[in-house]
C-alpha cells in the first residue's frame, strides 16, 4: 500500500492555526483584558489612546508631568485601522495573542529548519523545529506571564521572528530580510524603545553575536559590515521619532530618565541593592530545568529533567560545531539569568552595575527570561537533531511527542485561559477579563464631551492611582485611568497621586475641614468629580489592596462614600446606569488651568510644609511661591523663622527616615584572597578625596561589613586571644601590623576574630576622628548618625556573642571586651547632652515697623506655660501671651520691639513637666499595651500631642547586661489601631551612663508608651537601674513674620484656546500693569512661552524653533508649588494693551521634528524593498 | 628572572610527570573534590571550586582526555541533579550540583571547539 506523503510544513501550519485559534475561546463575546500597569486601553479605544497619551509629551494623568510615550505611536495607530476592519476589540485582541503565538511557534520552527536545510532529514528537522516552538511557547515561565501584559510583552513573538529574519539574512546575504527587520522594528517600535530598554539589551545583543560567529566560523563566510552598519543607521533613523525627545529627556537634569542612568543612586541604591536583595531567590538547577523561579516546585517538576538530559545527551555524541556555539551562547545567557554561578561570577556581576544603565537590570531574572528560553528552546531544538543519528524516526517521533504531551499537560491552564483571566490579588474572586457596561461607555463619552478646562478627582480613590471599574459577571478593569487615557480629561485617581499634597490632604479629610478640601482641589484645578457607587469596586469585594491607606482617611464603604459626598459643594452633572455620577465642584478657590494674577504671598524661606501655605493667607487668585519674580507685583513677604538645627540633629525619627547602609558579606576572612579583598577596599577609598559625609558613609558602610564577616562566620573564624581591653587588643594590632609579611602572627590581624573586629575599630575611630576634626556647619547630625550606627552595632555584637559556639569564659570575656570598646567610641564620640531649658528660634530676616508677627496656634496652645520673647543684647520683649487678635490658624501679633539689629526669639517654659510623673505606671500582669515583652517598666502616656516633639532622658547603669528602650505609638485610624515602634535601642553599661531620645509623634498617633525592659532571662530586671529620668514635650510651632507690600493693580483678562495637551494659545487684554500667567500643569524648563502665534499650517515650524534662538522676556517660575508662571511686564512687549501668546511644551517639536525623519526613512525602505522585489522578476 | 623561569618550569616538569604516573588518583582527586564540595562543605567557596577545575582541565591536557569525559561528567551530574532535586527541591546541595554541571558543559564546550 502506498503511504500517504505528508506536505513539508502542514503538520507546522496545522499548529499554528490551532495556535492562533486559542485566544478566541479565552474570551465571551465583549470580553477584553485591558487591566495591569501600563493598561492594554489602546486595544479598546486606539484612536483615542493615541490622541491623549501617545501623540503628547505631557501625562493625561494629575499633574501633567513629561511623560513620553511616542514610541506606542505607529504599532497603536495600525490596531486603530485593524480595529475598523474587525469591528471589536475583543476580536482584535484575540486575534493579536493569537498572532503572537503562532508568529512566536513559527519563528522557531523555522529557525530550526533554516539550521539544518541541507540537511536531508525533513522528518527529523521538522520534529525538532516543532518541539523548539512549543518549548519556547509552553515553558512554565512563558506561560504565567500573560495576564496583564505591558505593553513590550510583544517580544514574545519578536525575538523569534526577527532572529529568523536575521539568521535568513546571515545565511544568504539577501538584504530584503534586514529590510523586513527594519519595517518590524518601525511597527511595534515600543520594544525598541526606552522603556523596552532591558529586553532590548538582553536579546539582541547576544544574539547578533550568536549569528556573527554562526556566519564567520560555522558557515566559515565574510561577514558584510557594510550591511550591518547601514542598517544600524537606517533602524535609528526609523526610530527618531521617540529617540530624539528621550534623548533631551535623557541629558535634562532632575529628569527621571536622567536620575536612573546617571546618579548613583540611580545606578546602586535602585540597582545593586534590589539586585543583592533578590539574587539569593533565583537557582540555577530551576532554570536548567526549565521551572518557574520563586514558586513552590510541584510533584511532577521532575519531568522537566527530560530537557537537560536531551541536551547533555546530545553534547555527548556531538560533532557538530553548531550546537557547540549554541551551548556557548546559552551559557552566558544562563549566567545573567542566575547570576549565582560562583562567588566570582556574583562578583563580576555586581561590579557590571557600575556602567551606567546596567541598574535596568536589576530584576535580572525577569529582564533575561525570555532570551534564556528562547536559546533553551533551540539548543533543545538542535540536541533533538542530533540524537535523531542514533534514534530512529519512529523512536524519535515518539521521543518528542512525550515532550510535547508533557508540555500541553503543564500548559493546558494556559490553552484553556484560566492562567490568563486570572483573579484579582485581595480581591472577592473578581476576574481581570472584563466586558464594560454601557452606561460606563455612556459616561466616558460624556466626559470626552466636556469642556477641557478643569481635572477630575476620581472616587472612590485608591492608594496607588489605579481606577476599578466593574463590567458584566464579576470581572474588574484594574489600570491606569479611562478618563486620562481614553476620556482626554487629566484626573487624580488615588492618594499618591496628590504628591506633595497628599499629607494636607488627608489632614483636611479627618478633620472634615470642607474648606481645606476645597483649598487642595482648587489650586490642583480639580473642577469635577467622577464616583463610581456601584459596590463591586469597593466594600467587601476589596478588603486590602488597592484601598489599604485610602480606607484610613476616606470613607470605608461606598455608603460612607455617599454621606461624605453630601458635605461637599456639588452639583450633579449626569449619572449613567444609576451609578456612574459626575459632579461639578461649586468652589470659590478654584484655580483654572491657565489664569493670571497679580497678587503673591512670597515665602522668602524655604517652604518646608505645605501647611504654612495652605493655612496662612490662602486666598483665591493669591499665587504662593518661593520665587519673586519683581518687586512690582503686590506681595508678602513671609519668613518662617528657623528653629536652630541643634536639636532636630538628634531626632530619633524624623521624616525622612535615617538609613542606615546595606552592607554585606561576600568572602570570609579565612579565605586566602581575603587580604586582597581589604586591600581593594582600602585602594577604592583612597581613590577619592571625599568630603566628611562621603567619608562617614563609607567608613561605616566598611565597619559594618566587618561586623557582618564576624556574624556570618562567627563559628568559623577562631577567636586567638583573650583580650579583655580595648587597649590590650590596639596594642597587639598595632605591633601585628608593623610584623614582616613572612611572619605568621602578621596575617592574624586577617585571619581571627580579633583580627575582623580590630579592622572594625579601625573605621570607626577613622570616623569619629574626622567628624571631631571637622569644621562643618551639621557636626552634631554626623555625630548622632554615628551613634546611631554604635547603637545598631551595639545590640548585634550582644547577639553575636551570644550566638558564638564558644565556653561561656570566652563569651564573658569578649562580651568585656566589646563593652570596653563601646565604651571608648562613646568617650571619643563626645555626643553632647540636650537641655530643654531653652529653644531657640533665629531670625536673620530684616525686620522694620510694617512686619506682624505670627504664631500656630492649635500646637502652642495646648502648652500653656511657655512663654514667646524676643532678645538683643539687653533688650527684651515678651510677645507672647499679649496677643492683639487670631486669624484662621493664626495668633497675630503686632506689638514688635523696634530693635535695628538680627533678632533671636526663645520659647521659655515657666515649668516643664515631666509627663512620666503623670503618666500611669502599667503593671505587667495587667497591661492593655498588647506588647509582647511582659517584663520591665511600662508607661502608658495619655497627654500625647500629635505632631508633638518629646525628648526621654535617664541615666542607667545596666551592670553589663542588655536592656531595651522602647517608644510605642498607638495611631488610631477609622477602623483599626496600630502600634508603632518608633524607638528600639539596647542600653548596656558597667557603670553610669546617660540616654535621651528625642522623638517626633506622628501625626495620627492618640497615645503611647515607654518601655524599660530586659533582653533575654539572663538579665533580670532587678540589675536595672535608672535615675533622674524625665520625657518632656518641647513645644515647636511655626512662627513667621510678615511684610505687607500690597499695591493696588489691575489683573487683566484672559481668553484661552487649547491647541492640544502641549500647546495653549492666550489672549491678555487689559494690560496696565505687570502680571503673572499661570499653567496649572507640572513645572517643567520645557515649558515655554512666546509672544505671538505662529502660523499652524506651517509643519516645519517645529523645526525653525529647535534650530531658531527662541528666548522669552518672560521670567518663568514655579507656583503654588507645582505650576508653571510667567511674570510678564508690559515693557518688556511694547507696553501693548492686549497681546497675545503661546505656551508650548518643548519635547513636541523634537518629536515632530523625528517624526519626519522617521516617515521619510519608512517610505526609502519600503521604496527600496520594492525596487529589489521587481527587479528580482 | 631566567632562574626563576627556569626554577619555574622544573616545577611544573616535575607536577606533570608526578600527575602523570598518578591519572587514576588525580582523576578520583578531581572526582572526590566535586563531591566533597556538594555533600561535605557547607560553604560555597570559589577557591575549592576553581582549584578542582583547573585541576581537571590540567589533567585533561596532560592526559589528553576527550570532551566526552566532560560531558559525560555532566550526565553524571544531571542523574545527581535529579535525586537531589526529587529528595530535597532546590537546596543548597542541588544549587551546587547545577554550578558543577555548568562550569563542566563550558569546559566540555570550549575542549571540544579546540578538538
Amino acid at each position: 500500500m502506498e503511504r500517504i506523503k505528508i506536505p513539508k510544513h502542514l503538520i507546522a501550519f496545522i499548529i499554528t492555526t490551532v495556535l492562533f485559534l486559542i485566544p478566541f475561546f479565552w474570551f465571551k463575546p465583549g470580553q477584553m483584558d485591558l487591566g495591569g500597569d501600563s493598561s492594554r486601553l489602546y486595544f479598546y479605544q486606539p484612536f483615542e489612546y493615541l490622541k491623549n497619551y501617545s501623540l503628547f509629551g505631557i501625562s493625561p494623568s494629575n499633574f501633567g508631568e513629561e511623560n513620553i510615550g511616542y514610541f506606542s505611536v505607529p504599532f497603536v495607530f495600525l490596531l486603530g485601522l485593524l480595529q475598523k476592519f474587525l469591528f471589536s476589540p475583543t476580536i482584535l485582541i484575540a486575534a493579536f495573542h493569537g498572532l503572537s503565538l503562532a508568529v512566536a511557534f513559527l519563528s522557531c520552527y523555522f529557525i530550526i529548519i533554516t539550521f539544518f536545510d541541507k540537511e536531508e532529514n525533513n522528518v527529523v528537522t521538522t520534529i525538532s523545529g516543532i518541539v523548539t516552538g512549543v518549548i519556547y511557547l509552553f515553558s512554565q515561565p512563558v506561560i504565567y506571564g500573560w495576564d496583564k501584559v505591558l505593553i513590550t510583552h510583544n517580544q514574545v513573538f519578536l525575538n523569534p521572528f526577527i532572529f529568523l529574519l536575521l539568521l535568513r539574512y546571515f545565511r544568504t546575504i539577501n538584504v530584503r530580510y534586514l529590510l523586513v527587520v527594519l519595517i518590524t522594528t518601525f511597527i511595534f517600535s515600543p520594544n525598541f524603545s526606552f522603556v523596552a530598554a532591558p529586553p532590548i539589551f538582553s536579546f539582541y545583543p547576544v544574539s547578533i553575536l550568536f549569528l556573527l560567529l554562526y556566519r564567520r566560523f560555522i558557515l566559515k563566510k565574510t561577514i558584510i559590515w557594510k550591511h550591518i552598519v547601514l542598517t544600524f543607521f537606517a533602524f535609528l533613523l526609523l526610530q527618531s521619532f521617540h529617540i530624539f525627545p528621550q534623548i533631551i529627556s535623557m541629558f535634562t537634569k532632575n529628569s527621571v530618565l536622567n536620575q536612573t542612568i546617571f546618579t548613583d543612586r540611580g545606578k546602586f541604591d535602585r540597582g545593586l541593592s534590589y539586585f543583592i536583595a533578590i539574587a539569593s531567590n533565583i537557582k540555577v538547577s530551576l532554570n536548567l530545568l526549565g521551572l518557574i523561579q520563586s514558586q513552590k516546585t510541584q510533584w511532577y517538576s521532575w519531568i522537566n529533567f527530560i530537557f537537560p538530559a536531551v541536551i547533555f545527551l546530545a553534547f555527548y555524541k556531538n560533532k557538530s560545531k553548531l550546537l557547540l556555539l549554541t551551548g556557548l551562547i546559552f551559557f552566558i545567557v544562563l549566567f545573567f539569568a542566575s547570576a549565582n554561578i560562583t562567588g566570582l561570577g556574583f562578583f563580576v556581576y555586581k561590579e557590571m552595575f557600575k556602567i551606567p544603565g546596567f541598574s535596568m537590570f536589576r530584576n535580572f531574572y525577569g529582564q533575561w527570561e525570555y532570551t534564556y528560553f528562547f536559546f533553551y528552546a533551540i539548543l533543545i531544538g538542535q540536541s533533538l537533531f542530533i540524537l535523531s543519528d542514533f534514534l530512529s524516526k519512529r523512536k524519535l517521533t515518539i521521543a518528542s511527542c512525550i515532550i510535547c504531551f508533557l508540555l500541553l499537560i503543564q500548559a493546558w491552564p494556559f490553552i484553556t485561559g484560566n492562567i490568563v483571566n486570572i483573579s484579582l490579588w485581595q480581591s472577592k474572586n473578581m476576574h481581570i477579563f472584563i466586558t464594560p457596561e454601557k452606561s460606563f461607555t455612556q459616561a466616558i463619552d460624556f466626559i470626552k464631551s466636556m469642556p477641557s478646562d478643569g481635572k477630575f478627582l476620581t472616587l472612590p480613590l485608591t492608594d496607588p492611582g489605579y481606577q476599578q471599574i466593574a463590567g458584566i459577571d464579576n470581572s474588574i478593569y484594574q489600570g491606569p485611568s479611562f478618563i486620562s487615557y481614553l476620556g482626554g480629561k487629566q484626573d487624580f485617581a488615588g492618594l499618591l497621586e496628590f504628591a506633595d499634597y497628599k499629607d494636607e490632604f488627608i489632614n483636611a479629610v479627618r478633620q472634615n475641614n470642607t474648606t481645606g478640601i476645597l483649598r487642595i482641589l482648587g489650586i490642583l484645578n480639580i473642577k469635577y468629580i467622577f464616583y463610581d457607587s456601584d459596590k463591586r469596586v469597593y466594600d467587601t469585594y476589596f478588603s486590602g489592596f488597592p484601598y489599604i491607606d485610602v480606607r484610613d482617611v476616606l470613607p470605608t464603604d461606598q455608603k460612607s462614600y455617599a454621606k461624605f459626598l453630601s458635605s461637599l459643594p456639588l452639583k450633579e452633572l449626569a449619572t449613567f446606569g444609576g451609578k456612574y455620577h459626575i459632579y461639578e465642584i461649586k468652589n470659590t478657590y478654584y484655580a483654572p488651568t491657565i489664569f493670571t494674577t497679580t497678587d503673591e504671598n512670597y515665602y522668602a524661606t524655604k517652604i518646608n510644609t505645605l501647611t504654612l501655605p495652605l493655612t496662612f493667607k490662602n486666598v483665591s487668585n493669591v499665587i504662593f511661591s518661593e520665587t519673586l519674580p519683581s518687586e512690582d507685583l503686590s506681595f508678602n513677604t513671609i519668613s518662617q523663622l528657623q528653629p536652630t538645627d541643634f536639636y532636630f540633629q538628634f531626632l530619633k525619627n524624623p521624616k525622612e527616615p535615617i538609613i542606615l547602609e546595606h552592607s554585606f558579606a561576600k568572602t570570609s576572612p579565612e579565605e586566602w584572597y581575603y587580604p586582597l579583598i581589604i586591600l581593594k577596599e582600602n585602594m577604592a577609598f583612597r581613590k577619592v578625596i571625599p568630603d566628611t559625609n562621603t567619608f562617614l558613609d563609607k567608613k561605616m558602610f566598611l565597619a559594618a561589613k566587618r561586623l557582618d564577616e564576624m556574624e556570618r562566620w562567627r563559628n568559623d573564624i577562631p577567636v586567638q586571644y583573650s583580650f579583655t581591653s580595648f587597649k590590650q587588643l590596639n596594642t597587639w594590632y598595632i605591633q601585628s601590623k608593623t610584623k614582616p609579611v613572612w611572619d605568621s602572627s602578621y596575617w592574624n590581624i586577617y585571619k581571627t576574630f580579633e583580627g575582623v573586629l580590630s579592622r572594625y575599630i579601625e573605621n570607626i575611630d577613622e570616623t569619629i576622628q574626622r567628624v571631631n576634626q571637622t569644621q562643618d556647619t551639621n557636626i552634631y547630625s554626623q555625630k548622632f548618625l554615628i551613634n546611631e550606627y554604635l547603637i545598631d552595632h551595639r545590640r548585634r555584637f550582644t547577639n553575636l556573642i551570644d550566638g558564638m559556639h564558644q565556653g561561656d569564659d570566652i563569651k564573658s570575656k569578649l562580651d568585656k571586651l566589646v563593652d570596653n570598646i563601646f565604651d571608648h567610641f562613646a568617650k571619643s564620640l563626645q555626643l553632647p547632652q540636650l537641655d530643654i531649658a531653652k529653644e531657640n528660634l533665629v531670625d536673620n530676616g530684616i525686620w522694620n515697623r510694617t512686619t506682624a508677627f505670627y504664631i500656630e496656634k492649635v500646637p502652642y496652645e495646648s502648652t500653656k506655660n511657655n512663654t514667646v520673647t524676643v532678645l538683643s543684647g539687653s533688650n527684651t520683649s515678651v510677645l507672647y501671651p499679649s496677643v492683639d487678635q487670631t486669624e484662621d490658624n493664626w495668633l497675630s501679633i503686632s506689638n514688635l520691639p523696634t530693635i535695628s539689629q538680627n533678632k533671636e526669639i526663645q520659647i521659655f517654659s515657666q515649668d516643664y513637666q515631666n509627663i512620666l510623673d503623670s503618666s500611669s505606671l502599667v503593671t505587667m500582669s495587667n497591661n492593655d499595651a498588647g506588647i509582647s515583652l511582659k517584663d520591665g517598666l511600662l508607661w502608658k502616656i495619655t497627654n500625647w500631642q500629635p505632631r508633638g516633639y518629646y525628648l526621654l532622658s535617664f541615666e542607667y547603669n545596666t551592670k553589663g547586661k542588655p536592656y531595651t528602650v522602647k517608644i510605642i505609638e498607638n495611631k488610631k485610624f477609622q477602623n483599626r489601631s496600630v502600634q508603632d515602634t518608633i524607638v528600639d535601642n539596647q542600653i548596656k553599661s558597667r557603670d553610669w551612663q546617660h540616654y535621651q531620645a528625642l522623638i517626633r509623634a506622628d501625626q495620627d498617633t492618640n497615645f503611647s508608651y515607654v518601655q524599660l525592659v530586659n533582653e533575654s532571662l539572663t538579665s533580670p530586671n532587678n540589675i536595672l537601674m535608672i535615675k533622674n529620668y524625665s520625657f518632656n514635650y518641647l513645644p515647636d510651632p511655626m512662627m513667621l513674620h510678615l511684610e505687607d507690600h500690597s499695591k493696588k493693580l489691575v489683573t487683566p483678562s484672559i481668553s484661552i484656546k487649547k491647541m492640544n495637551p502641549t500647546r495653549y494659545m492666550v489672549h491678555v487684554s487689559n494690560i496696565q500693569n505687570p502680571f503673572v500667567l499661570v499653567l496649572n500643569q507640572s513645572f517643567a524648563d520645557r515649558w515655554i512661552l512666546t509672544e505671538g502665534v505662529d502660523n499652524a499650517n506651517d509643519i516645519f515650524s517645529p523645526i525653525k524653533k529647535i534650530f531658531g534662538h527662541i528666548s522669552s522676556p518672560a521670567n518663568h517660575f514655579v507656583a503654588n508649588g507645582y505650576a508653571n508662571a510667567w511674570y510678564i511686564n508690559p515693557h518688556n512687549f511694547s507696553n501693548k494693551e492686549n497681546n497675545t501668546f503661546t505656551i508650548e511644551f518643548s519635547t513636541q517639536w523634537y518629536f515632530y521634528l523625528g517624526m519626519y525623519i522617521s516617515l521619510l526613512t519608512v517610505a526609502s525602505v519600503i521604496a527600496f524593498f520594492l525596487y529589489l522585489l521587481l527587479r528580482k522578476k | 628572572m631566567k632562574n626563576m623561569f627556569k626554577k619555574i618550569r622544573k616545577i611544573v616538569y616535575m607536577i606533570s610527570t608526578i600527575m602523570e604516573k598518578n591519572k587514576s588518583s588525580v582523576l578520583l582527586l578531581v572526582f572526590i573534590g566535586i563531591i566533597s564540595d556538594i555533600f561535605f562543605i557547607s560553604k560555597s567557596s570559589d577557591l575549592l571550586i576553581f582549584s578542582i577545575l583547573a585541576l581537571y582541565i590540567f589533567s585533561s591536557l596532560i592526559y589528553k582526555l576527550k570532551s566526552k569525559i566532560a560531558y559525560f561528567t555532566c550526565l553524571l551530574l544531571l542523574s545527581l541533579l535529579f535525586v537531589l532535586f526529587l529528595l530535597s527541591g532546590p537546596s543548597d546541595k542541588t544549587e551546587k550540583t547545577a554550578v558543577w554541571l555548568v562550569l563542566f558543559m563550558l569546559v566540555g564546550i570550549i575542549q571540544q571547539w579546540r578538538e
